[in-house]
């Protein structure tokens, strides 16, 4: 006596049979992508709530508020925050969330970057070689006991700037194929070939003074210093630029998901914009790494889960890969100093440890939609 | 004349193998050329030419303006691509993708505004995409899919239109569902077309004017008569053909050679 199918109540939207569009808000032409922006302005504002107020002595949330509010022009309020308290406020807690948004939002914002230009879903801020190129320049100066800097920046902060930057150019200039053609798959390799020559390099010095391993070693696993605002007034200018390069540029990386040839059919002048894009995320990369070492993952999982959230289109991405990649490490953060307080884990540990689970979570959610 | 164009001296060499050598052309405006000939006859790269993606000796002018001399962005505004294997940005819906062949109208860093937009709308409407619109392209049949690429290159409003083996992943009926379409909006905008195409049948039946390449070098240009000959088909695709006139409309006709002998050798 069975029923026959035909009978059957419809099942209400199985993943495999809906169709694709249908929960990927971002694609629907016309429909901003709201719920993507406002669950990551959500997670933006708990992160740095909770950053501020959490640590190892307790501030008074009334009193940060109306503290940070006197702060404004025109506007007067008494907070009633004691002298200590306004410095941690000020001087620890507030600058290394501000750092911890600056770092996350420049690696995010610089992974779907690279992400879009080479159209590859791997590429991440550390692609083209200034991951390698950074811990060089941060090992040298560190074994080799540099002291100076260059004015108001370490000398371990410029040297992984710049390592960053000559290894993202030696990777450019060495990635052009044959007939003088910069494939991704020529720049690509050629960024394999430069990290390993770099890290080669990297562990050698490393090796030869062992009294400065453990210092490297930490520096290489990233974190954020508590130390004031400098690391922000060094990394905000570099920020901004990139930035704007980048916003300004993320139709055309829609036009060049199409592929070269068919982008430059349609008007786009393919090698200037490949050139420009990369030239921001590197200075973006360049940037982060310098202040806050190699903090891994941020790059791919953050644009990842903003894709899942609004849809491939850069146009979409891109902004809100630089809100939430900040959210993100801010979290990220008050886990690595929360963890085993008073001591702290190496940041880079919990982005690992929190992004490749929830990461693989996300995509397990999306493959029977495929 | 809108879309007349003029082909002189056409020459393409590669790592020192000349691909095209010094082919003439002239197309007139609105008129529908086929570019037919064996595999590596220079029928791609001919369209490359034309589309800018590709270095040449010679010139190439459209309404009488020098093609090489133009900047990508004003060479797009008159000469729009479909190519033979597109790319499908995953999870890029169709209006997105038909929206990208605005960007020759677009500035470098702007965003398209209404004007593009009721271009695109319009063009979806004749296309029949406007149910697809939010669809993912990659979800599209092979017809679809055409249609969308053929969208997108009419919004960039050429006066040049350049197919290469625009029928390549369809069947029968959306083969001429494809070809009829161009033809129409051929028709209805005064379209100059240029597709290389593999199926003489199908190109007798829609191009007016013919161009046979062998080896980069010009065999025959003129009408299907003087074109679709038995002797210069032979000759360039090195297999015997008939070509049959069905309604005004010559029909080549490849017959099988040597079946009998090939079946009994490989008993």
């Amino acid at each position: 006596m069975g029923t026959p199918a035909v009978h059957r109540p419809k099942v209400p939207a199985a993943p495999v049979g809906a169709p694709a569009g249908v929960r990927r808000w971002g694609q629907v032409r016309g429909r901003p992508p709201v719920v993507g922006w406002a669950c990551v302005l959500a997670v933006l504002v708990g992160a740095v709530t909770a950053g501020v107020l959490i640590g190892p002595v307790p501030l008074p949330p009334r009193a940060i508020a109306l503290e940070v509010l006197g702060r404004l022009p025109v506007v007067h309020t008494r907070s009633g925050l004691s002298a200590t308290q306004s410095a941690i406020l000020w001087q620890i807690r507030l600058p290394r969330v501000v750092l911890g948004l600056l770092v996350g939002s420049m690696l995010s914002l610089a992974g779907s970057a690279y992400q879009g230009v080479f159209r590859n879903p791997l590429a991440d801020p550390y692609l083209l070689g200034a991951a390698a190129g950074a811990g060089l320049g941060a090992t040298l100066v560190i074994t080799l006991d540099i002291q100076g800097g260059i004015g108001p920046v370490g000398p371990v902060q410029a040297a992984a700037f710049a390592g960053a930057l000559v290894a993202v150019a030696a990777t450019w200039l060495l990635g052009r194929g044959r007939n003088r053609i910069r494939s991704t798959a020529s720049l690509i390799l050629a960024g394999v070939a430069v990290t390993s020559l770099f890290t080669a390099l990297q562990t050698y010095f490393q090796q030869r003074a062992d009294a400065s391993l453990r210092i490297v070693y930490s520096w290489i696993l990233g974190r954020l210093s508590t130390a004031g605002w400098h690391d922000v007034e060094l990394m905000l200018p570099w920020a901004v630029v990139a930035t704007v390069a980048l916003m300004l540029h993320r139709r055309a990386l829609d036009v060049l998901a199409v592929g070269d040839e068919e982008a430059a059919s349609l008007g786009l002048p393919v090698n200037r914009i490949r050139m420009t894009v990369v030239i921001a995320a590197s200075l973006a990369t360049a940037a982060a790494v310098s202040v806050s070492g190699l903090i891994g993952f941020v790059g791919i999982i953050v644009p990842h889960t903003v894709r899942l959230l609004v849809g491939t289109a850069n146009r979409a991405v891109i902004p809100l890969s630089l809100v939430a990649g900040g959210a993100f490490l801010v979290v990220a953060d008050l886990f690595a100093r929360t963890v085993i307080a008073p001591g702290e884990v190496p940041i880079g540990v919990i982005t690992a440890l929190v992004g490749a689970p929830f990461f693989l979570a996300l995509l397990a959610r999306r493959v029977p939609r495929q | 004349m809108t879309g007349a164009l003029s082909i002189r001296g056409l020459t393409v060499a590669i790592d020192g193998a000349t691909i095209l050598d010094r082919v003439d052309v002239d197309v007139g405006g609105g008129q529908w050329l086929a570019v037919i000939g064996p595999n590596g006859a220079g029928k791609t790269t001919m369209l490359r030419c034309l589309a800018g993606s590709v270095g040449y000796e010679g010139s190439i002018r459209l309404e009488g303006r020098d093609l090489g001399g133009l900047t990508a962005r004003r060479r797009a505004q008159t000469v729009a691509v479909v190519p033979q294997h597109p790319v499908f940005p995953d999870g890029m819906s169709v209006a997105d993708y038909v929206l990208l062949g605005r960007t020759p109208h677009i500035t470098l860093f702007g965003f398209e505004g209404v004007a593009d937009k009721r271009v695109v709308g319009g063009l979806m409407d004749h296309l029949g995409l406007e149910a697809l619109a939010r669809r993912p392209i990659s979800t599209l049949s092979g017809g679809e899919r055409q249609r969308a690429v053929i969208a997108r290159a009419l919004a960039q409003e050429p006066s040049l239109l350049l197919l290469d083996e625009p029928t390549t992943a369809l069947d029968l009926g959306h083969q001429h569902e494809v070809l009829t379409l161009v033809d129409e909006l051929r028709l209805a905008r005064s379209l100059t077309v240029i597709s290389a195409l593999h199926d003489l049948t199908l190109a007798g039946q829609y191009a007016e004017h013919f161009l046979l390449l062998n080896g980069g070098v010009v065999v025959a240009d003129g009408m299907a008569s003087e074109v679709l000959v038995p002797e210069l088909l032979e000759r360039c695709y090195g297999t015997p053909v008939t070509v049959v006139d069905s309604d005004g409309t010559l029909v080549v006709v490849p017959p099988r050679p040597g079946r009998r002998a090939v079946s009994r050798d490989s008993r």
